[in-house]
């Protein structure tokens, strides 16, 4: 198709690859009887790259009958590109909007509703107390008691969905970042599971990390990004034989990456396409919120990193990539 | 009759449920307490008489916690702890010191660490 050579004298067939031909010709024979038209096609080129031409074909008329057709090719595969680009760009710019519209909501929600729960839980706590007041001890105190307990913890429950909630707010963007070694980070995170982890049987192992693999960041977002991630392996893994997570900090370029890696066999496609969406969630009622991951990306995003998910040596597996801090003592200026 | 010096005080939030059930929780304590619905009358009432402890709301109709806090002359601030309290955490730690406050005290309060604060300062 990129030859310059004439081909005067050859029969199409011979000129256009087999298949083309016969796409082609249709509209070729729609063209010999009069009819002007066009289309695109998607075209194998001699350096072997997929390209799309726009083809414009239309009789060629000789004292006012068909004498031949003339075909117009050009290369658009650019502005298939550039549109591809544009679309893309459109849809992470929605994507950014939603999100920058759900913490404004974020903040405003978290207000409207931690007063009524300080209501409910201020009340059961003077219920508790005044049943401690109590002489003598009623049948079916017990129950009442629990019930108490019930309501609290209930309260304490949704209490952690705002505050999940929260993260979305831009509030906590606003914090100065400071530098700060990954390994830290990473343990902890860890550190704050780890007795978890060991009573539901999950072996987690660190790898790597240097002290002078630093990162410019909000440590308390970082370590809930890495909080996340284990709580979402050990949940998914619980069910299986063996149960790991490996958390390797390395250094690539400019960048750290952090992969946490777990013995899961990986993530379903269409599990995969959605999981990053706020609310998305395949935990039963009340489990999870279906926050945690489109938070991490939020706070990632923030930091000018990303992270994606992808099998890693058959096993599911979020790599984050975060840029490497300049300087290892002064925070970027 | 007794003679010991019970806490006094001062709970300020738009919210009268929060206000009742925080009374109740310091009076079965063994403090007393009493509420105001807003910054300009939590003001008046601590004029007039002296609180050990206030702690205030922040976002209330007429009178946030912030201006009330401010609008405090130094010397009966300085005689008293004081919490704001918050659904939501438009207050940072800089704020926090500029004011001159105790600390701030999130909703839905854990009782345990809210009596602790409000009897120990702790």
């Amino acid at each position: 198709m990129e030859s310059n050579n004439p081909k005067i004298g050859e029969h199409l067939s011979e000129i256009l690859p087999p298949d083309i031909y016969a796409a082609s010709l249709p509209s070729l024979e729609k063209a010999l009887k009069g009819e002007s038209l066009s289309f695109e096609r998607k075209v194998r080129s001699a350096s072997n790259k997929i390209k799309t031409l726009h083809f414009r074909v239309g009789p060629y008329l000789k004292d006012d009958t068909v004498d031949g057709l003339i075909v117009v090719g050009v290369d658009i595969s650019r502005l298939k590109e550039l549109e591809k680009m544009n679309t893309e760009n459109q849809a992470l710019l929605f994507q950014k909007s939603k999100l920058s519209l759900l913490g404004e909501m974020a903040g405003g929600i978290a207000h409207e509703i931690n007063n009524p729960l300080a209501i409910i839980k201020g009340k059961v706590a003077v219920a508790e107390q005044s049943i401690k007041f109590l002489k003598g001890k009623p049948p079916g105190m017990d129950k009442i008691q629990g019930n108490l307990r019930d309501i609290s913890e209930t309260v304490d429950r949704i209490a952690k969905i705002i505050k999940g909630l929260r993260a979305f707010s831009r509030d906590s963007e606003q914090d100065p970042f400071t530098n700060v070694a990954m390994e830290e980070i990473v343990q902890g995170a860890v550190n704050l599971v780890s007795e978890k982890l060991k009573s539901k049987g999950v072996l987690v192992q660190i790898i790597g990390g240097r002290i002078d693999q630093i990162v410019n960041c909000n440590q308390v977002q970082l370590e809930q990004v890495i909080l996340n991630l284990i709580a979402n392996s050990a949940d998914a893994i619980a069910n299986l034989d063996y149960k790991w997570i490996r958390i390797e900090i390395s250094k690539a370029m400019d960048d750290i990456c952090i992969r946490v890696t777990d013995s899961g066999p990986g993530i379903s496609p269409e599990i995969v396409d959605k999981m990053m969406n706020p609310f998305f969630t395949t935990k039963e009622v009340g489990a999870g919120t279906g926050l945690g991951l489109s938070i991490s990306q939020g706070i990632i995003e923030n930091h000018g990193g990303h992270i994606e998910y992808e099998l890693y040596n058959g096993n599911t597996s979020f790599l984050i990539t975060l840029p490497r801090a300049r300087s290892g003592r002064r925070a970027a200026a | 009759m007794s003679s010991e010096v019970k806490l006094n005080v001062l709970v300020v939030d738009d919210e009268p449920f929060i206000c009742e059930s925080l009374i109740d929780l310091i009076e079965m304590a063994g403090g007393k307490a009493k509420s105001a619905a807003n910054g300009v009358e939590a003001l008046r009432m601590v004029m007039a008489e002296s609180y050990d402890v206030v702690v205030t709301d922040v976002r209330m109709p007429n009178g946030n916690g912030i201006d009330f806090i401010k609008g405090i002359p130094a010397e009966i601030k300085s005689r008293m702890r004081i919490y704001l309290s918050s659904g939501f955490n438009d207050i940072d730690e800089a704020s926090v010191q500029s004011l001159g406050i105790q600390g701030v005290l999130s909703k839905p309060f854990d009782f345990e660490i809210f009596m602790k604060k409000i009897f120990e300062g702790a």
